[in-house]
């Protein structure tokens, strides 16, 4: 024998020698110097994105948020803007300070603003005495979303707004014919004082204002009514916060910063005015169906849904092998189609991006098949020794056992799974969302037969599968396509990728599973506000 | 073992499933090759232990084209335990001794394992020590660079491990006859 196999003799002998008798106690120890698992990146990833997503859509709705004010501040006051202010603030030198904070006052300067802002709310009361009787009566005429979009057209130029007032005064029925002539005149004298602005004194400017006001015929039109007295209210409230800011500050301050600080104070003085706007027609909103819809699409910025689904799932099983045992039941078992239903709760930003919540309970069936023969040796003791066919069968006698197994069982994997998401969404006459999640596992658990170790069949497998640690587990995939069938109700078409980590349980030390589904099914979707 | 790659590979992301899987696997080999290096038990153990810790942690250096995982473990655990011995301040001295004979092998490997292992472990330091190593696969010139002796010191040394494991084996066996005539 050569020396090289001698020694590997030895050495297989020698190392050969079971000596461990409690490898758990010994691995107690060592486990604790181990590294800790390196954790996957997957989660890592899809967190911050997930994050993201929210920080994004929370922008997305506080900026909208804001741009709503501004947008109430037009819908509420540009419509004043150009019938108010031109034909009765302009005059008064308000105009321009009302309408934006970016614009300079260019009319006159603090000290004659005081003033005329006195005149203007004596002037305003007269109007708003005067008119409101009639305003109830003809509120209706007042569409504060058409007017937008004749202003936005017609915001361009001083000459372009006095034409849009005429085409403003076409298109909004005939009411406003009625009154043309008047606009004519109201018209001329607003030009009057645009072009008299930087020369005539605005006591002469308020006189023509007053004096045309006064004059104003009794069929002027209602919504110039109605925002005659809307203006009131904001004069009123700018008035009352120049007058505390000119109190507060030295009145010959120079001109720029005057206008300057006058700008700045007007934003959250309309605000107040905007919300003095709002109270004051929300007492219309009730008769009014047109504003109340034009209210209502306000606060469609954003949506909340409610869906539901349910999904043929189509499965596939990777099993990672880490035993023999795992090795025999990865042979006798093969996956099969099974199915999920599950309820998510979003909110969707009119941009089209969106967030939620969804829990989700998955089953995937299992088909489970073995047939084979066990033997084993048993002792059996006799009551006494005896003769079988011609052969001696001692008292105390070892027999063998065999067992014959044949079973085909269908198994089912059930995992429950909250999916916090974040996508896109796109409403047209065919609804399309997309959305991403992490898969978060709430339970998991594996019902059926299959062997143990010794090959007998058991229904003892909870420990090889059972999981109720809240981890994240694979990730979620779906596309939604869906068409309105009802009021708020959509009905679509539901697909979804989704990829487990692990369905097995932690101490599983046999093999890991992992399954992929590709669903597809139903979704129903309920808007709720 | 089955997939031991894929265990291997899960380790090193250090799965503990697949750690314990590994651990329980090669466990016995590990101690085993302890305890014949390292006399005292509770000692033994703490090799064992580190050596398992250091092959987990080494795990990525570990190149399934330089050699089989066995070979690289038992590395692993041998130099643990050449660094504990070193500790010991284990003094080896030349001492040359040209003979060499393949008779005796079969003496040597006809004795059940745990009776050669204590008579390997009687021989005393070094010749256990350098014995070992040599039923362990390094080449004597590898032993002389680890234990900082010429090579020819190990073969020495070796060469005296064999004569007297032989002897003991003898003795045991004529002791074992004699026990076994008692007997009868």
């Amino acid at each position: 024998m050569e020396r090289r196999d001698h020694i590997k003799n030895l050495h297989d002998k020698l190392n050969s020698k079971s000596v461990i008798s409690d490898f758990d106690s010994l691995w107690d120890e060592l486990e604790p110097r181990l590294p800790k698992k390196k954790k996957r990146k997957y989660g890592m990833i899809l967190i911050p994105i997930f994050l993201v997503g929210i920080g994004i859509l929370a922008w997305k709705t506080l900026g909208n948020h804001y741009d709503n004010k501004e947008a109430k501040f037009d819908k509420g006051f540009v419509i004043i803007d150009d019938d108010i202010i031109e034909n009765e603030l302009a005059p008064i030198g308000l105009d321009n300070a009302i309408k934006s904070d970016n614009k300079p006052i260019l009319n006159s300067d603090i000290n004659s603003n005081v003033d005329t802002y006195h005149y203007a709310q004596i002037e305003h009361a007269e109007i708003n005495k005067k008119h409101t009787k009639n305003l109830n009566n003809h509120a209706h005429t007042i569409n504060p979303v058409n007017k937008i979009d004749q202003i936005n057209r017609s915001n361009q130029t001083n000459v372009g707004r006095h034409l849009n007032i005429d085409e403003r005064v076409d298109s909004n029925g005939e009411i406003f014919k009625n009154t043309q002539t008047n606009k004519y005149e109201q018209r001329d004298v607003v030009k009057q004082a645009y072009n008299n602005r930087s020369s005539i004194n605005t006591e002469v400017i308020i006189e023509e204002a007053v004096s045309y006001s006064n004059t104003r015929s009794s069929n002027l039109n209602d919504e110039r009514l109605f925002q005659s007295d809307i203006a009131e209210t904001i004069i009123r409230q700018k008035n009352k916060t120049a007058d505390n800011n000119l109190h507060s500050k030295a009145i010959g301050s120079p001109r720029g910063s005057g206008q300057l600080v006058v700008g700045k104070l007007i934003i959250p003085t309309l605000d107040r005015g905007i919300i003095s706007l709002l109270e004051f027609s929300g007492t219309l909103l009730s008769t009014q169906p047109k504003i109340a819809e034009a209210g209502k699409a306000l606060n469609t910025k954003y949506k909340v849904s409610v869906e539901t689904y349910l999904l043929a799932d189509f499965n596939q099983k990777f099993q990672d092998n880490l035993s023999v045992y795992g090795q025999t039941i990865d042979d006798l078992t093969s996956i099969k189609i099974g199915y999920t239903f599950g309820t998510t709760m979003s909110l969707s930003h009119q941009s089209g991006i969106m967030a939620g919540l969804g829990i989700e309970n998955t089953k995937a069936i299992e088909k489970f098949r073995v047939n084979n023969v066990l033997s084993s040796i048993e002792d059996k003791i006799n009551e006494q020794a005896f003769s079988l066919n011609g052969a001696f069968i001692s008292r105390e006698a070892e027999f063998t056992k065999t067992i014959k197994q044949d079973a085909l069982v269908y198994n089912s994997y059930t995992q429950i799974n909250m999916t916090p998401f974040i996508g896109y969404t796109k409403s047209a006459k065919i609804n399309y969302s997309i959305s991403a999640a992490p898969l978060l596992n709430v339970s998991r658990r594996y019902e059926g037969y299959l062997i143990d170790e010794a090959d007998k069949i058991t229904t003892d497998i909870s420990q090889l599968y059972e999981s109720s640690k809240l981890e994240y587990n694979g990730f979620l995939l779906t596309g939604i396509a869906s068409v309105r069938v009802w009021k708020g109700l959509d009905l679509g078409i539901r697909s979804q990728l989704r990829k487990t980590r692990n369905v097995a349980s932690d101490s599983n030390i046999h093999f890991r599973s992992r399954l992929n589904s590709y669903s597809f099914g139903l979704n129903l979707r309920y808007r709720l506000y | 073992m089955k997939d031991l790659e894929l265990i291997i590979k899960k380790c090193r992301k250090n799965d503990r499933v697949a750690q314990n899987t590994l651990f329980k696997y090669f466990a016995d080999y590990i101690m085993n090759l302890t305890r014949r290096y390292i006399e005292s038990k509770f000692d033994a153990k703490e090799i064992f232990l580190e050596s398992f810790e250091i092959i987990f942690r080494k795990l990525d250096q570990y190149d399934p084209n330089k050699g089989q995982f066995k070979s690289w473990i038992s590395k692993i655990t041998i130099r643990q335990c050449l660094a504990f011995i070193k500790k010991r301040k284990l003094v080896l001295t030349d001492d040359i001794l040209q003979y060499d004979s393949q008779s005796d092998d079969h003496i040597i490997e006809s004795l059940e394992a745990e009776y050669l292992i204590e008579l390997i472990n009687n021989l005393g330091k070094p010749y256990n020590l350098i014995f070992n190593m040599v039923v362990d696969g390094y080449k004597h010139k590898e032993i002389g660079e680890l234990l900082n002796i010429e090579a020819s010191t190990s073969r020495s040394y070796y060469l005296r491990a064999r004569i007297k494991l032989k002897e003991e084996i003898l003795t045991f066996n004529k002791n074992n006859l004699t026990w076994s005539e008692e007997i009868i």
